[in-house]
C-alpha cells in the first residue's frame, strides 16, 4: 500500500492510494493518512488503485474523514473499482465522504 | 502418486520430537519454527530446535505427515548457520518453497512456504525474546478467542425457528460475534456483528456489543425494533470513545405469527433469504452507517414476508474476503452461489467447507462466522 500526494487545486490535496488496504496496507499509511487529514480541509483520496478495502482500512478511512470533517473540511473519494465502490457504499463510508469519478467533480465538491 | 505411495484419506499429523541419534543443535541465537497451516484452526507450531530433522509419511520421520500425497521420506531439514536449508529427499511429489520445486538444498528465508504434498508449512526465524513475546501474544489471542466462543448461543433444533451457525476464529482473530433469543413467544431476535480490526482489542469490543444485546442491556429500547436497537447501539458506542473502533451489524426481527421478519443494518452487507422454489438468495439488504461512524443520525429498516421453509443467512466478510486457488480476490458476489449450501442441516459447515476448498491453502485471513435460522 502506497500513499502519495499532491496539490491539485489551491488548497486542494490529493491523496492517492495505491495497493490493498487491508490490516497490512492499513498498518502503512495509516499514521502518514491521518496525519495529512488532521492538517486538510479539502481532501481528495484516489482510490482507482486500490484492489481491496478490509474493515481495518475501512477504519483508517473513517478516522481520516472525521478528523477532516471535524475542522469543516470536506473530503471525497475519487474512482474506486466497482469492487471497493461495493464495500465503501456498504459500510457507509460514502456518507462522511461522497464518491465521485472525475477530478474537477471531485475539485468542486471540496472546495467551498 | 508415486511407487512409495499408499493411498490414505487420513491427513494428520504426528511430531515425534527430537531424533533419536545425537542432534546438533540450532543457532543459540534464533528460534527456528515450522507453522503447519493447518485446514481451519490456528496453526499448528513444530519447533526446530533439534536438527536434523526428516520429514515423511511414516517412522523413522521425525515429522509425520500422513497421506499418500507425501513420500515415506520425503524432505530433510539442517542447520544452516543461523539459517535453515531444506533439501529433497527424491520424493515423488517433490518439496516446493514458495510455490518452485527444489532441486538440491535450499536455504529458507523467513516466512518462506514449503509445501510437502497437501501439507503447507510456513518457517518463521525470530529471535528468542521476540519469539516469547509472539508466543505470549498467541496465548492471549487463544483466551480472547476461547471468550467470544463462549458467549455464542447454543444451536437451536426444533421449534418456530431452528438456528444452526459455524463460527471459526482466525490467528489473527477478528472482531466477529452473533447471537440470538427468544423476545418472547411471539418473536425471535438475531444478529451478527463485525469490529473492524484484529486482534484482542476488536474481540473483546464485539464481546462487549454481544453482550449487551443478548442480555438486553439498552435503557429504554425495545429490542423488538430493530431501528432503535441500532440507534441506541451508535449512541453507546461511538468510535471516538472506542479506540477508533466501529462495528457493522445486521439485526432482524421475526414475528412467528405474521411470518414477518423486520431488519435494519448499520454497514453490514445483506442477509439472504433462501425459500422453497426460488432459484437465487434473495438478498435481505438496507444501506446505514457503520456502527460508531455517524451518532444521531435515524437509522432505516426494512421488512420481508417468510415462506414456510425458508432459511436466513447472515454472515460476516470473512467468509467472502479470500483468495482463491487461481489468485482471484473474492468480493459478496462470489459467494452468492455457494449460500444455498448453508440453508440446510449442517449448512454453516458445509458452506465452510466449500470455501475452504476453493480458497488457496493455508489459514483464512479473517473470522468465517455463518448464522443460518431456519423457518419451518
Amino acid at each position: 500500500m502506497q500513499l502519495e500526494t499532491e496539490e491539485v487545486a489551491s488548497g486542494v490535496t490529493k491523496a492517492k492510494l495505491t495497493g490493498r488496504l487491508d490490516i497490512d496496507g492499513a498498518h502503512r499509511i495509516d499514521l502518514h493518512f491521518n496525519v495529512l487529514a488532521g492538517s486538510r480541509r479539502a481532501l481528495i483520496v484516489d482510490m482507482a488503485g486500490v484492489t481491496f478495502v478490509a474493515s481495518m482500512g475501512l477504519r483508517t478511512l473513517m478516522l481520516g474523514f472525521k478528523a477532516v470533517a471535524s475542522k469543516n473540511g470536506k473530503a471525497v473519494i475519487l474512482s474506486p473499482t466497482p469492487e471497493v465502490q461495493d464495500v465503501l457504499v456498504s459500510s457507509g463510508i460514502d456518507m462522511l465522504a461522497p464518491i465521485v469519478f472525475s477530478l474537477p467533480d471531485a475539485i468542486a465538491a471540496v472546495v467551498g | 502418486m508415486g511407487p512409495d505411495a499408499e493411498p490414505s484419506s487420513d491427513a494428520t499429523v504426528t511430531f515425534r520430537g527430537p531424533p533419536q541419534r545425537p542432534a546438533v543443535p540450532a543457532a543459540d541465537r534464533f528460534v527456528h519454527l515450522l507453522l503447519l497451516l493447518d485446514d481451519g484452526g490456528p496453526a499448528r507450531r513444530i519447533p526446530l530446535d533439534s536438527l536434523p530433522l526428516t520429514v515423511g509419511r511414516a517412522p523413522p520421520a521425525e515429522l509425520v505427515l500422513e497421506g499418500g500425497t507425501v513420500s515415506r521420506r520425503h524432505c530433510v531439514l539442517e542447520s544452516a548457520g543461523d539459517s535453515i536449508a531444506i533439501a529433497d529427499l527424491g520424493s515423488t511429489n517433490g518439496t516446493f518453497v514458495d510455490g518452485t520445486r527444489i532441486d538440491g538444498q535450499v536455504v529458507l528465508a523467513d516466512g518462506a512456504e514449503i509445501d510437502v504434498g497437501i501439507y503447507r508449512l510456513r518457517y518463521q526465524r525470530r529471535h528468542k525474546a521476540e519469539a516469547a513475546e509472539a508466543a505470549a501474544i498467541d496465548d492471549e489471542l487463544q483466551q480472547a478467542s476461547a471468550y467470544v466462543a463462549s458467549i455464542l448461543p447454543p444451536p437451536v433444533d426444533g421449534g418456530p425457528v431452528e438456528v444452526e451457525w459455524f463460527y471459526q476464529p482466525s490467528t489473527r482473530l477478528g472482531g466477529d460475534a452473533f447471537g440470538y433469543r427468544m423476545l418472547d413467544d411471539a418473536r425471535f431476535a438475531i444478529f451478527v456483528l463485525d469490529v473492524s480490526g484484529h486482534g484482542a482489542g476488536a474481540a473483546l469490543h464485539a464481546v462487549s456489543v454481544a453482550n449487551t444485546l443478548r442480555q438486553g442491556m439498552l435503557p429504554g429500547v425495545a429490542f423488538d425494533d430493530p431501528a432503535a436497537v441500532i440507534e441506541s447501539l451508535n449512541r453507546v458506542f461511538p468510535m471516538e470513545q472506542h479506540n477508533g473502533l466501529f462495528f457493522t451489524i445486521w439485526y432482524g426481527v421475526y414475528d412467528i405469527a405474521t411470518r414477518t421478519l423486520r431488519y435494519a443494518a448499520g454497514g453490514h452487507h445483506a442477509g439472504y433469504l433462501i425459500s422453497p422454489g426460488q432459484a437465487e438468495p434473495t438478498p435481505l439488504a438496507i444501506r446505514n452507517p457503520a456502527v460508531g461512524m455517524l451518532v444521531g443520525r435515524p437509522v432505516a429498516t426494512a421488512a420481508a414476508s417468510v415462506p414456510p421453509g425458508s432459511a436466513l443467512s447472515l454472515f460476516t466478510d470473512g467468509v467472502f474476503e479470500i483468495i482463491d486457488r487461481q489468485g482471484q480476490q473474492w468480493g459478496l458476489n462470489h459467494i452468492l452461489p455457494l449460500l444455498p449450501v448453508a440453508a440446510g442441516k449442517g449448512g454453516p459447515r458445509a458452506l465452510y467447507e466449500q470455501v475452504r476448498a476453493v480458497a488457496r491453502p493455508g489459514l483464512l485471513d479473517d473470522d468465517f462466522s455463518v448464522v443460518t435460522a431456519r423457518f419451518p
